[in-house]
């Protein structure tokens, strides 16, 4: 059937399985190779997994509570499902924009579309297990949702609603693939391959820019139920794809309205010409696209700028001098810095607009200043989008593609190592925290005027501890260690014990407010004072890494 | 069996390939030789289809490099300059998908992944993963994926790196063999002493033009010099050298050296 399927889109169906399997097997065990590895890198997936499994899990109560209907049930499933699966897969989108083993098989007479197939099923493998956790409850609980229609085909609900929620997890990889494959089209035109480069950054906007206009329609959203304020919305996603699905599943069990027909046409027919057309049409250019991945590595032979930094010259100790002059020349040069930065950039707009739109939401309450220097809205989204940047920058400065390059430093008898990583440290702090705490700063002044510096203050002293505290390499040298799956299960790990001390440390604050105004104000100038000099005097000490 | 008509591969304003002809016949070895940067590599890769060129007609085994890639790429075996590899793979698995990839059947696979892999004295490390090898043991096994197919063209992209004098005669008697057999091969290098003893007949190139492409004698004769290295210098216009030894002990001493 498989073989089929692929010979009808062209492919060679030996190179396919062989290759297919050859990827999974390098996955799997690039996996099983590390020793830490196994646990952290699976973590951040069950981690995911379970997460999606216990929101779905509200739905089997749904059918109990409430007297929903098929559709309204299918969309929210749907919504959920789709939205998950959109967010979950974007970083899987390197499978198909830099397909690292490519060059190995490139010699190969293997057809780009091939290869572009094998890549595609990659993607599609990965949604598989969490389409599963976010769709099995809502699928099983379907049986009990009220059906007037037709209650006899109500035991079918399981099958049709999977069977719909997994379509609509290729339309939605569909889709994107369709974006990220016509992104791959652009760098046919040497003009556009930069642009098209930046644009990847800006994909993960996506999202907040879909909530942003999802919050600009004109909702009324009384003080009723959650469940209702939560259909009112949903409803207004019947144009979209969402409603479109949970229309096909409506109209399979037996609910046959106009309406639920003709989005059930919308549904086949976007699925038909938004993906499966121009899947096909990316597929048959994709080889240009190989071809220019193979010719990059040569075009890095065109002429760099070398520049120092002026920041360099303060800098007396050797080591960090080496370390921040290799940090601030992989800060310039890697692309990745800018994805990153600029998809942090969907972080701060959709906070921006979450709180102008604060009244709307009844939200007024974030936005009150309780007293100087304690703002809800702003203390926590400031630390939380500079524990982002931070964490993304040093990141980047730790995991390498060269990281095999270290061993000059290991060659070297280093007094102290620590000093090199201490250099990237240093580059973080004029790179990334000294601006976003002078943009911070001016947008206080905005807001509170000469005042507004207070309430940057306690933001910038958890910042600075999070560039110090953020997981060193194990041998302590900036870009050395190598880039594996491992990194997103440190990653995710972490972040859930920084967002855990983020709330505590608010808490503090707040805690101390609450107590009294002279508690307050000891508190903020001990945690400011005293986190300054700790951190001078942290920053400062010299300690032998074993 | 390789024929090139006037090939370019500009980057910008740079041409690192830069309207060069050749012909390599059938049993033939021909030696590509040229300094570092010279153009060699990105030859090698337009011939393999791993790049574009910018203009220029590429033929190999008969078939056009535009039109007839996939045929192309069955009759070239191609070892690159750089050991890519599916490192978490065992050396078997390996040639095994190199050998699926050309289409072999699985049979004539079998026989040849266990015979090749004696051959290269790598039984030890058949089941082993890639990434647990040294530099010289993942060279054999690019040659020998270059090999598995029973390829009409080789083209060889400094083959001998990192691999031990033992392992190198050997290869250097199997590529005459092979040529003997009707085999077409390209060996590009910049150690002139192989190129001498492999190659009947030689091709310079420098700054990606095509400077010399006759035989080694021709050579010779041409430039009145008896050793390949002489004669390299001399076309490549390397002149200097004493000059350029002093500059370097005084750069490495950090000191002007006394008269």
């Amino acid at each position: 059937m498989l073989e089929k399927i692929t010979s009808m889109l062209g492919i060679q169906n030996t190179q396919y399985r062989y290759l297919l399997q050859t990827e999974k097997t390098v996955t799997k065990r690039a996996l099983k190779g590390l020793s830490l590895g196994k646990g952290l890198s699976l973590g951040s997936d069950i981690l995911n997994y379970v997460f999606g499994f216990l929101i779905s899990f509200s739905f089997f109560f749904i059918p109990f509570l409430t007297d929903i209907s098929i559709y309204n049930f299918a969309l929210i499933g749907i919504t959920l499902s789709m939205v998950m699966i959109g967010i979950w897969m974007l970083p899987y989108f390197d499978i198909l924009i830099y397909p690292i083993n490519y060059p190995i098989v490139a010699h190969t007479p293997i057809s780009s579309r091939t290869y572009f197939f094998v890549k595609l099923t990659q993607m599609l493998s990965h949604t598989v297990k969490l389409l599963i956790c976010l769709n099995l409850i809502p699928a099983i609980s379907g049986i009990w949702v009220r059906s007037e229609e037709s209650p006899n085909l109500q035991f079918l609900f399981p099958l049709v609603y999977l069977i719909i929620a997994f379509i609509s997890a290729i339309f939605t990889v569909g889709i994107m693939t369709t974006c990220a494959g016509y992104l791959t089209k652009l760098y046919v035109f040497k003009k556009l391959r930069n642009l098209a480069r930046f644009t990847q950054g800006l994909f993960p906007l996506l999202f907040p820019a879909t909530f942003a206009i999802f919050y600009l329609l004109p909702v009324d959203i009384p003080d009723g139920a959650v469940l209702d304020v939560f259909l009112r919305v949903a409803k207004l996603f019947i144009f979209l794809p969402n409603g479109w699905f949970a229309a096909t599943v409506s109209v399979i069990l037996g609910q046959i309205e106009v309406i639920y027909l003709v989005l059930s046409a919308l549904a086949i027919l976007s699925t038909t010409f938004f993906v499966l057309v121009p899947i096909q049409n990316i597929a048959k250019t994709y080889s240009q696209y190989l071809s220019y991945l193979m010719e990059t590595d040569t075009k890095k032979k065109s002429l760099v700028k070398v520049k120092t930094s002026k920041f360099a010259k303060i800098i007396k100790n050797r080591n960090i001098l080496a370390g921040f002059c290799l940090s601030s020349a992989y800060s310039y040069r890697e692309k990745w810095m800018l994805h990153n930065i600029l998809a942090m950039l969907g972080g701060i707009i959709y906070f921006a607009f979450m709180f102008t739109q604060a009244e709307r939401f009844n939200l007024e309450w974030t936005m009150k200043s309780y007293i100087t220097g304690l703002n809800l809205a702003f203390f926590a989204v400031s630390i939380f989008l500079g524990v982002g940047l931070v964490s993304q920058f040093l990141t980047l400065l730790r995991y390498s593609a060269h990281w095999k390059a270290s061993w000059m430093f290991k060659a070297i008898q280093l007094t102290a190592p620590l000093d090199l990583w201490r250099g990237t440290q240093l580059t973080t702090l004029l790179y990334v925290v000294m601006p976003y705490t002078l943009f911070l700063c001016a947008i206080a002044i905005i807001i509170w005027g000469s005042l507004g510096v207070f309430y940057v203050l306690p933001t910038l002293v958890f910042v600075l501890y999070h560039v110090l505290f953020l997981p060193k390499p194990a041998s302590a040298l900036p870009l050395s260690e190598e880039i594996t799956p491992k990194m997103r299960g440190i990653g995710c790990a972490y972040s859930i014990y920084v967002h855990l001390s983020m709330l505590f440390y608010v808490g503090i604050f707040f805690i101390a407010y609450w107590i009294d105004t002279s508690v307050y104000i000891c508190v903020y100038c001990i945690i400011v004072t005293g986190g300054f000099v700790g951190f001078v005097y942290l920053f400062r000490k010299r300690k032998p890494i074993s | 069996m390789i024929q090139v008509e006037n090939l370019t591969k500009e980057y910008g304003d740079k041409k690192a390939v830069d309207n060069i002809s050749f012909k390599a016949e059938k049993g033939e070895i021909v030696g590509y030789l040229g300094p570092n940067g010279a153009g060699k590599s990105t030859t090698l890769k337009m011939l393999v289809g791993l790049l574009q060129p910018t203009s220029g007609v590429i033929s190999v085994a008969g078939y056009d490099a535009q039109t007839k890639l996939q045929e192309l790429k069955r009759q070239v075996g191609y070892v690159p300059e750089e050991a890519n590899l599916y490192e978490h793979l065992t050396l078997v698995e390996h040639l095994q998908l190199m050998g699926r990839l050309y289409h072999l059947e699985e049979e004539l696979i079998a026989d040849k992944v266990i015979d090749l892999v004696k051959l290269f004295d790598m039984e030890q490390q058949a089941n082993q993963r890639i990434t647990s090898f040294s530099q010289g043991m993942r060279q054999k096994c690019i040659i020998m994926s270059a090999l598995l197919h029973n390829p009409s063209v080789l083209l060889l992209d400094e083959p001998f790196t990192n691999l031990d004098v033992t392992t190198v005669a050997f290869l250097k008697s199997l590529l005459q063999r092979l040529a003997k057999l009707g085999k077409t091969i390209l060996y590009c290098t910049h150690i002139l002493e192989v190129a001498e003893t492999l190659c009947p007949r030689i091709m310079i190139i420098n700054e990606g033009k095509l400077i010399a492409n006759a035989p080694v004698e021709e050579l010779r004769q041409q430039t009145n010099q008896d050793a390949l290295n002489e004669i390299f210098v001399q076309l490549t216009e390397t002149t200097g050298l004493d000059e350029k030894t002093d500059e370097a002990v005084r750069i490495v001493i950090g000191e002007p050296l006394d008269a």
